[in-house]
């Protein structure tokens, strides 16, 4: 439907200085420190009361709307759920076009929404198998762009290494 | 408690009205519903305004328009659902006995671009490309096909059927046909979404004249049409997946159908927020119009044109009558109204009595029941 409004902290980066954005220090990071090819573990909580996982993180359970949360690395593998190729780039937005934005669902059951790259906008499909990686973004200032997350096509490292959620440091 | 009813319903011709003022726009619909009702200005006891970025205290700047009678004015915001969300508070106002007779009006003049980007351009996700709103139904039809095999042609069809709807619709933006190779060749916004399958941009505004049981047993008005139920939801999720938007709109026609004791087979005349095709294919199944994943076999069946089964979006719907954002929820009511009262001349239902509308905003859905 709508857009999602939610304050976002990319992390180890200035997305937050870059994108003139004056976020409280203790807004949560999106995402753990990428490792040494870029890969990422989105950064969500897990309801002590009701088990519920979710992302980003909120003040309280989405399901139970309680306030035991534990921050949880999410599993970086999923599959594509939804896809959708936007052609008509909105303001604010300076990448590439087209490009291509997808629900994905995260092996622990998770539905993230984020952009696909890594392959032709036209060769997705629902049900391709994905890995979280971090993802330079342009901004409005010409040299200088953001690290955001993005799922690309897993390939076998991915899958070697793919492991569960676990404590966020 | 008393019951709700429509008396008076109006609206501007749906298009670009750079010209005119947003208050001459909302006054002109104000005054055209209150001549339908047979009513003055001064027997009104409150006006709701419904508008999404007209500015702060709008509907006060409307009342100065209509005339400054001193009553009290409400301004509701609710995305493009703020119409049908504030005939719902009237309606509480009437039920309550505090009143006998309001005015709701629905106005809106916009901004060219794509529809409603309203996230800050300091959030991640806008530099990250996920708030272009199309895109949220690109998503559904995405997976819709791939589950249940529905095509773009599919989509494209519902454009096609709410043009060839306009064009008996003398208050439609777009009251011109389009063919299927129009719909489909025309610019891709958002695959499988045409920009022939994106509501336009549009300035427009539309009112209604509520009152309640007691003023009609006083005053008497044959073509009054019963409000039977409202029901407005949010979002259960924060993330707004597509299957937690079929859900949104499920959850309030579930409780509005209840309210009104009719089922979706009881309805004659629906309308639906075709924002995008997209959203009306998802709207006939989460309405119960069909069976889930049945959509495009409704379209390919025609039975949402009039003289189909269950006519669809008759004044040419937010694709083709145009959509103002705030005035769409009351431009539907004033389409079912005319449909029920059988004042639509050409495009009109046979044997219309009971009519629904469904209008989504922003991680929001307002369902309304109207009867005769």
């Amino acid at each position: 439907m709508g857009p999602q409004v939610s304050p976002l902290r990319m992390a180890n980066t200035h997305a937050d200085s870059v994108l003139g954005r004056d976020v409280p220090s203790s807004t949560p990071r999106a995402f753990s420190e990428p490792g040494r090819r870029g890969e990422i573990h989105l950064l969500g909580h897990r309801c002590r009361d009701c088990s519920a996982r979710f992302f980003p993180r909120r003040m309280s359970c989405i399901r139970c709307f309680g306030h035991n949360l534990d921050a949880v690395e999410l599993h970086r593998i999923g599959k594509v759920l939804s896809f959708a190729i936007v052609r008509q780039a909105p303001s604010g937005y300076f990448g590439p076009v087209p490009y291509a934005i997808g629900n994905v669902a995260l092996d622990d059951g998770v539905i993230v929404l984020s952009p696909l790259t890594g392959k032709s906008v036209e060769a997705w499909r629902c049900g391709d198998v994905v890995a979280a990686y971090a993802l330079g973004v342009p901004t409005r200032e010409v040299d200088r762009s953001v690290t955001c997350y993005g799922f690309r096509p897993a390939d076998p490292d991915d899958m070697s290494g793919a492991r569960g959620p676990r404590e966020a440091p | 408690m008393s019951d709700c009813h429509v008396i008076g319903a109006g609206m501007t011709r749906f298009g670009r009205h750079s010209e005119r003022s947003i208050e001459s726009l909302a006054a002109e619909s104000i005054m055209h519903a209150l001549k339908d009702a047979e009513i003055a200005w001064r027997d009104v006891q409150q006006l709701y305004a419904a508008h999404v970025q007209q500015g702060v205290a709008a509907g006060q700047r409307v009342l100065k328009e209509i005339g400054p009678s001193g009553i009290p004015v409400v301004n509701v915001e609710n995305c493009s659902a703020a119409g049908s969300t504030a005939v719902r508070e009237a309606c509480f106002a009437i039920r309550a006995g505090e009143y006998d007779v309001v005015v709701i009006v629905g106005f809106e003049k916009m901004e060219p671009g794509l529809l409603l980007n309203v996230t800050p351009e300091t959030d991640p996700t806008v530099v990250m490309g996920m708030t272009v709103l199309p895109m949220r139904y690109s998503l559904m039809a995405s997976e819709h096909m791939a589950e249940f095999g529905t095509t773009a042609e599919q989509f494209a069809e519902i454009s096609v059927k709410n043009h060839a709807h306009a064009v008996e619709n003398p208050y439609a933006q777009y009251p011109k046909p389009l063919s299927l190779e129009q719909v489909m060749s025309s610019r891709m916004i958002c695959d499988p979404i045409t920009v022939l399958q994106c509501s336009p941009v549009t300035d427009g505004a539309a009112a209604v004249v509520l009152c309640s049981d007691a003023y009609i047993a006083r005053h008497g008005r044959s073509r009054a049409v019963k409000v039977a139920a409202s029901a407005l939801t949010s979002d259960t999720d924060v993330l707004t997946s597509s299957r937690h938007t079929v859900d949104l709109i499920e959850r309030a026609a579930r409780e509005a159908y209840d309210r009104a004791a009719v089922g979706p087979s009881d309805l004659d005349v629906v309308e639906i927020h075709d924002c995008f095709t997209v959203a009306e294919l998802v709207g006939y199944e989460a309405l119960g119009l069909c069976a889930r994943g049945e959509g495009g076999r409704l379209v390919d069946e025609g039975a949402t044109r009039i003289g189909g089964r269950i006519p669809v979006n008759t004044g040419g719907g937010l694709l083709a009558r145009g959509h103002p954002l705030g005035a769409t929820g009351i431009a539907q009511i004033v389409e079912v109204v005319t449909q029920l009262r059988g004042e639509a001349g050409r495009r009109q239902v046979e044997d219309a009595n009971v009519g629904l509308t469904y209008n989504a905003g922003v991680m929001s859905c307002c369902v309304t029941v109207l009867s005769n």
